[in-house]
């Protein structure tokens, strides 16, 4: 249970505070509603480009890091399909030069030639470093436009390919910042060692002159409902095969999302789970394997991947996975099975709310796409679902016609 | 009044490092146990630690696949049975050999803590490493080893401490996928009925405890001496030998990157120089702000990220600098490194670059001391190396008083460019 409070400035920037009084230290957490499905297809990449700039220096400040630096502040940023998130963690005397610093670049980016043309650099090592240079390294450039036709998240959040960072322009940069960088497009979530009533006096002082900007807010087409199995193949210099298979399912605030997150712990959260008993410790098909969902805010994926040992082929390890999965729409789990992946979540919950940078990244989340209060009825959710549930969302998910399959196969073998 | 956007707020430095210190006691059998009494949530920590890591193998990889086969069957429990009541209870278990010791960490909520604790008591003293258990593992680790040796930043960290070290020291050696198919089950058995005895076991608890779970622990690790019984392993005289060739590059064809190491041996954390140094190598790449990533990435955009570390293992030490950078740009990153370890020889580094490194390390340190977690783990260190909280405190004060000609005097006396060690794994530059 996280205690908070919430309140909104006149320009729609929203705060939440959390104080905890067992640290010295305070965690500032800005969410902005930008993410990769915002992007134009032909300009992809660029939400993750946009967020490397916003250390480049904003209107009045020349550099973000330095100050904050200076002040024992630590910070970074991460993107992702949905939204693009900054985060400061410092001590709680030094708490206003986060104020300053979130504040200025939230006015006004500084758009300097030179950092753009740094960072499309820095991001194509990026690239390179994550998703070429490793082996499996590729998968989920080739996953996402598989599984999705219509939806924006049939591109990755680095980009489809390196040339569309290599085109972006300081027009792009400006247009993109006034377009989704605004008070009333983000959330501020604060925990730690503050007060309601200074956070209020600080959001007062550094944010409440920012204006409020128009944003245009897209609908996103809606994925058509596969209707047939889909499969691609890719041959590769990698020292095993691995199978990808991907299923889709509702979004991350949508009813059956508790039911499903379980689903995919029964499969494969923690030693006791079904995949890894069954495929890794008994069968020995596998060497490592794994179900998880995205947890997008849009109808996401379900993910089952698997690394495959040496003797088997590519076929004989899916029909394994597919006879687990076949188990699951066909018999009921049990009361046991389910309230133990149930109790394991609980205390995941339990555990991550002794971070302060945690739990303000979880509450500006929720505020965000959801509701911060709904944050403290996660257990409650995940506990109503019934075996009955798990039945029926295995029913409907794990299906060959709502299925993309991507096989890694493996040349030297 | 106009609001300054230009100038930043007032702010303070942390003055004093306050935290909550580890009570020790002696159980009966002699096991040294430290309590961390600290945090709100109804969660524990409990880490327990044994003289038994790489260093005292004789064989390659028996003492973390010792450690890593605890949990697959025990007197009591199968490995399904240890792996189903730990996940019906949402306890974390965790298995790791270090260079020198091997640490199994558990996470558990307070209400589950005795019987964790029971089931760990068959695993840690009990283990059966059953044959079939044995050889999945072997199969499953040749097969994660022969992936990971594909990453050219694997490729170069193994062939920089071994440069460094030699191909015959602990710190030196590392193992390649089929080695595993010479390990025996006797070995490992043999390994756990010498080193996991309460002579040589000392137990870490932080988080909620109360009077109740020290008796737990006390009884199930703390009464009568356990399994210990004379055996001896002589172990050989290890000697650090360094390559005479100070370049060396590992070849990984088509890679669209190469892994970066420079560096060399260096004094560990018991040399009084080591906390200088540490501040030395902040400034040079230990936080996003160092000269490494000013220039390496923020300037010159030949990577996603740089930076440099000083290990301390318990014998001796070593400096590394550490990046991947673009084929096509490797030469250039490395002039930029070159000239980034000249410049600490040879200029001032100035007051408000001290300054800055001076706030963010307090900071840091102060960090290590947040909540019951990170507590510990400081604390673990210490244990590790015998040293004491004073290890800290001097720490602190050090960074308090440095001075840019100290800083200067040890850049010469440690950090010559001329001395480092260079390995470059990737596509031939």
């Amino acid at each position: 249970m996280i205690v908070f409070e919430t309140f909104e400035l006149e320009n729609g920037l929203r705060f939440i505070v959390n104080t905890d009084t067992n640290t010295p230290f305070v965690a500032v957490n800005t969410i902005y509603n930008v993410g990769s499905k915002h992007e134009s297809p032909n300009k992809t990449g660029f939400a993750h480009l946009f967020e490397h700039l916003m250390f480049g220096g904003s209107k009045n400040i020349p550099s973000f890091d330095t100050p904050l630096q200076k002040v024992g502040g630590e910070n970074n940023a991460f993107t992702n399909t949905d939204i693009t998130n900054y985060y400061i963690t410092l001590p709680k005397e030094n708490i206003e030069t986060a104020f300053w610093l979130e504040s200025d670049r939230m006015l006004e980016l500084a758009f300097s030639q030179k950092s753009l043309d740094v960072q499309k650099n820095v991001v194509i090592e990026e690239f390179k470093q994550r998703y070429l240079n490793r082996p499996y390294g590729d998968t989920w450039l080739h996953i996402r436009p598989m599984a999705y036709k219509t939806h924006p998240y049939q591109w990755a959040t680095i980009g489809k390919t390196i040339e569309h960072i290599q085109s972006a322009n300081l027009d792009d940069v400006r247009d993109f910042f006034y377009t989704h960088y605004a008070p009333n497009n983000a959330v501020v979530a604060i925990s730690g060692n503050v007060s309601v009533k200074k956070v209020k006096k600080l959001a007062k002082k550094w944010f409440a002159s920012i204006p409020k900007r128009d944003i245009v807010h897209t609908q996103m087409p809606v994925e058509k409902k596969q209707r047939k199995k889909r499969t691609y193949t890719l041959e590769r210099d990698v020292p095993s095969h691995a199978i990808y298979k991907v299923y889709h399912m509702c979004g991350r605030f949508q009813q059956d999302f508790y039911a499903t997150d379980l689903l995919s712990d029964i499969l494969s959260n923690g030693k006791s789970a079904r995949l890894y008993t069954e495929l890794v410790q008994k069968q020995k098909i596998f060497s490592e394997i794994n179900a998880f969902v995205t947890g997008e805010i849009d109808p996401g994926l379900f993910v089952i991947s698997g690394n495959v040992m040496p003797g088997y082929n590519i076929d004989e390890a899916e029909r394994a996975i597919d006879l687990e999965t076949e188990k699951l729409s066909h018999e009921m789990v049990s009361e046991h099975e389910l309230q133990k992946v149930k109790n394991k979540v609980e205390s995941t919950i339990i555990f991550s709310e002794t971070s302060i940078l945690q739990k303000a990244m979880n509450l500006a989340r929720f505020e965000l796409l959801h509701h911060a209060h709904m944050l403290n009825h996660e257990v409650e959710k995940y506990a109503a679902v019934s075996t009955h549930d798990i039945n029926r969302v295995a029913q409907s998910v794990l299906c060959a016609q709502n299925e993309s399959a991507l096989y890694y196969i493996s040349k030297t073998i | 009044m106009k609001l300054q956007r230009t100038k930043a707020p007032a702010s303070k430095e942390i003055k004093r490092l306050s935290f909550e210190k580890a009570k020790k006691q002696i159980l009966k059998n002699g096991i040294e146990l430290y309590s961390i009494t600290v945090g709100e949530q109804e969660i524990l920590k409990i880490d327990f630690m044994f003289a038994a890591g790489e260093w005292y193998q004789t064989t390659p990889l028996v003492s973390a696949s010792t450690i890593q086969l605890l949990q697959e069957g025990s007197a009591l429990y199968s490995a399904d049975s240890i792996a189903e009541q730990l996940d019906f209870m949402g306890s974390y278990i965790y298995f790791n050999a270090s260079k020198h010791t091997a640490t199994i960490t558990v996470y558990t909520l307070v209400k589950y803590f005795e019987e964790t604790i029971k089931i760990l008591e068959d695993v840690i003293k009990n283990p059966q490493f059953p044959e079939e258990k044995f050889r999945t593992y072997v199969a499953k680790k040749q097969q994660l080893y022969t992936l990971e040796r594909e990453k050219v930043e694997v490729m170069a960290q193994k062939k920089f401490v071994q440069v460094v070290f030699g191909t015959q020291h602990p710190y030196g050696i590392s193992h390649e996928p089929e080695e595993f198919l010479n390990l025996t089950v006797s070995q490992l058995k043999k390994f756990h009925a010498h080193f996991y005895n309460s002579n040589n076991c000392k137990i870490v608890m932080s988080g909620k405890i109360k009077l109740e779970q020290h008796e737990i622990i006390t009884r199930y690790f703390g009464d009568a001496a356990w399994n210990v019984h004379k055996s001896v392993i002589t172990l050989p005289d290890y000697v650090i030998e360094p390559s005479e060739q100070k370049s060396h590059f590992v070849e990984k064809p088509d890679a669209v990157q190469s892994a970066v190491r420079v560096g060399k041996l260096l004094v560990n954390k018991y040399n009084p120089d080591y906390s200088t140094l540490q501040v030395l190598n902040t400034i040079l790449g230990g936080y996003f702000g160092s000269r490494l990533m000013s220039n390496i990435r923020e300037d010159k955009g030949y990577t996603y990220g740089i930076g440099s570390g000083i290990v301390s293992h318990k014998t001796a030490g070593y400096f590394v600098i550490v990046s991947q950078v673009g084929s096509n740009v490797c030469k250039q990153a490395l002039n930029e490194i070159y000239y980034e370890l000249k410049r600490l020889r040879t200029e001032t580094i100035p007051d408000a670059e001290i300054q800055t490194v001076k706030n963010y390390m307090k900071a840091a340190i102060a960090r290590n001391f947040d909540g019951p977690f990170a507590l510990s783990e400081s604390f673990k260190t210490i244990l590790e190396y015998d040293l004491g909280y004073k290890y800290y405190m001097q720490f602190w004060k050090k960074i308090d008083k440095i001075s840019a000609s100290e800083l200067k005097y040890l850049a010469n006396t440690y950090l010559n460019e001329g001395s480092m060690y260079e390995v470059i794994a990737g596509g031939n530059p």
